[in-house]
């Protein structure tokens, strides 16, 4: 998980850097606690916000995107818990971020960039 | 800012403490909005605010003549749970008159001290509830597991996936709250290394929540000893982690269930995961069709049976009572009030230095506090 960021990445979305760490995956976009079966293990999990009703996706999870939140928020929190990136308040990242596209979470800087950008 | 001149001193410092957490965790200086699942914790607050004060300090006064300091302190063990009932200074303390209202402050201030030592509001960053000998005597006297090297592989991930998955499960049997069925103290500094306690307790209130059943333990802690990272704690239970990754920095651990000894390997770690990833999911499958008014019982249910044990001694029932049921006819209030409270809590605080901000929320809960005829 350490590592430095890749020189001239794209960055796609900024937020709150909740919980260090560098991870590469596949962004998994779950709008809902019902989609929790569609995480595969190392997915980055990219969500509105996250409660216990995730937990399942979360622990399958390699790096955390959330829109909302803060660093007291619920996926700030488990992310540090489990010791994954986390970047939280994005406000966009659902939006932005491509359901399935890998991308690399910059859990230190709080920032997810493209992949080979 | 201008004071009565007989504001209590303690009841000022609770206040101010309230004022800094609400400032540094949701207002624009902070660290993100306040917890909303199921909803609002403001919202939750309200609610509380309606009841929870008066019964606090009913029941406090009739205990004391019952029962003597240790029985006391058992009886309300878990103080970030406490120190969470100072946040119904966000609204008026359910119809408590002027000094009794600052009489509950106080009481709810003495309660915490009956468990934590040192600052009762973790301003250095540590909720110490063990005295140093008997951390000394835990790691003396346990078989932790080795959280290092091959053989280790994995065991740090399992660990922080147990204590997320009953972290989330406190979550969801306490409604939304994150600071009852479970108490995170230390660190406790050992040498060059930190002990980090999680207790976890009451974790089947079957009473109120029938899946609750399938747990099979009522307790679990764990002490885990980590080096070579900054852990803090702050009074209301929140654990922050500065600059690294908790599991990579464990040296060794041990989990207790219920009065046992230490577990003692993997296989067991990973049936203890399943254990608590089983009732979780029947937790979610229980309450993925809730309606706001089924929250909203359940979370009167919880704080009544949080005070069962109490109501067993004064012998008197411990389920809602017709007006706190009728808090359930309340919802719309509610949300309204929260509102109302969210623009006034931000307009007091945007656009202000930090320290200001502090200032204006302390004083906006003293006068909720010292308000006569305070609204129920």
């Amino acid at each position: 998980m350490s590592g430095k960021t890749p020189k001239g990445s794209r960055v796609l979305v900024e937020g709150i850097a909740a919980s260090p760490g560098l991870v590469t995956g596949r962004a998994n976009i779950l709008m809902s606690p019902d989609q929790v079966d569609k995480m595969n293990d190392g997915d980055i999990l990219v969500a509105v916000e996250t409660n216990p009703e995730y937990t399942l996706a979360i622990l399958k999870a390699s790096g955390i995107v959330t829109d909302l939140g803060g660093m007291l928020s619920h996926p700030a929190i488990v992310a540090r818990e489990l010791g994954i990136p986390g970047v939280v308040g994005t406000k966009q990242a659902t939006k932005v971020l491509e359901d399935g596209v890998e991308v690399t979470v910059d859990g230190t800087k709080g920032v997810v960039l493209a992949k080979g950008s | 800012m201008a004071q009565r001149v007989s504001y209590s001193p303690k009841v000022v410092e609770a206040c101010r403490t309230i004022a800094e957490h609400v400032v540094t965790d949701i207002g624009p200086h902070g660290r993100g909005s306040p917890p909303l699942y199921p909803f609002s914790i403001i919202e939750v607050n309200w609610y509380l605010s309606r009841f929870l004060p008066r019964e606090i300090l009913s029941i406090t006064r009739r205990l004391g003549r019952k029962v003597d300091r240790n029985q006391l302190a058992e009886l309300f063990w878990g103080p970030s749970g406490i120190i969470h009932l100072l946040y119904c200074a966000d609204f008026q303390l359910g119809g408590l008159a002027g000094d009794e209202s600052a009489a509950c402050i106080e009481t709810i201030a003495d309660l915490v001290a009956l468990n934590r030592r040192g600052d009762i509001y973790c301003r250095d960053g540590r909720n110490t509830i063990w005295e140093e000998e008997r951390v000394a005597k835990e790691l003396t006297d346990l078989v932790f597991l080795d959280a290092r090297g091959k053989e280790a592989e994995g065991l740090p991930r399992l660990l922080a996936a147990i204590n997320v998955a009953l972290w989330e499960y406190c979550i969801l049997i306490q409604i939304g709250h994150r600071a009852y069925s479970h108490e995170f103290h230390g660190p406790y500094p050992v040498d060059d290394e930190y002990v980090l306690v999680r207790e976890f307790h009451g974790l089947k209130p079957t009473e109120v929540w029938e899946f609750c059943s399938a747990l099979p333990f009522q307790k679990l802690t764990t002490i885990e000893v980590y080096r070579d990272v900054e852990i803090r704690i702050d009074a209301f239970n929140h654990l922050d982690v500065v600059g690294a990754s908790l599991p990579s920095k464990l040296q060794r651990f041990a989990v207790i269930v219920d009065d046992g000894p230490p577990l003692e390997n993997r296989a067991q770690l990973d049936d203890l995961r399943g254990s608590c990833l089983d009732v979780l999911q029947r937790g979610i499958r229980t309450v993925r069709h809730f309606s706001k008014s089924d929250w909203v019982r359940k979370l009167l249910e919880m704080r009544c049976l949080w005070l069962k044990p109490h109501r067993d001694i004064l012998g008197e029932d411990w389920e809602p009572s017709a007006e706190v049921l009728g808090l359930l006819d309340r919802i719309a209030e509610a949300e309204n009030a929260t509102g109302e409270y969210m623009r006034g809590m931000l307009g007091r605080v945007v656009g202000k230095p930090p320290e200001v901000a502090v200032e204006q929320v302390t004083e906006m809960f003293l006068t909720n506090v010292y308000q006569e005829g305070s609204s129920s």
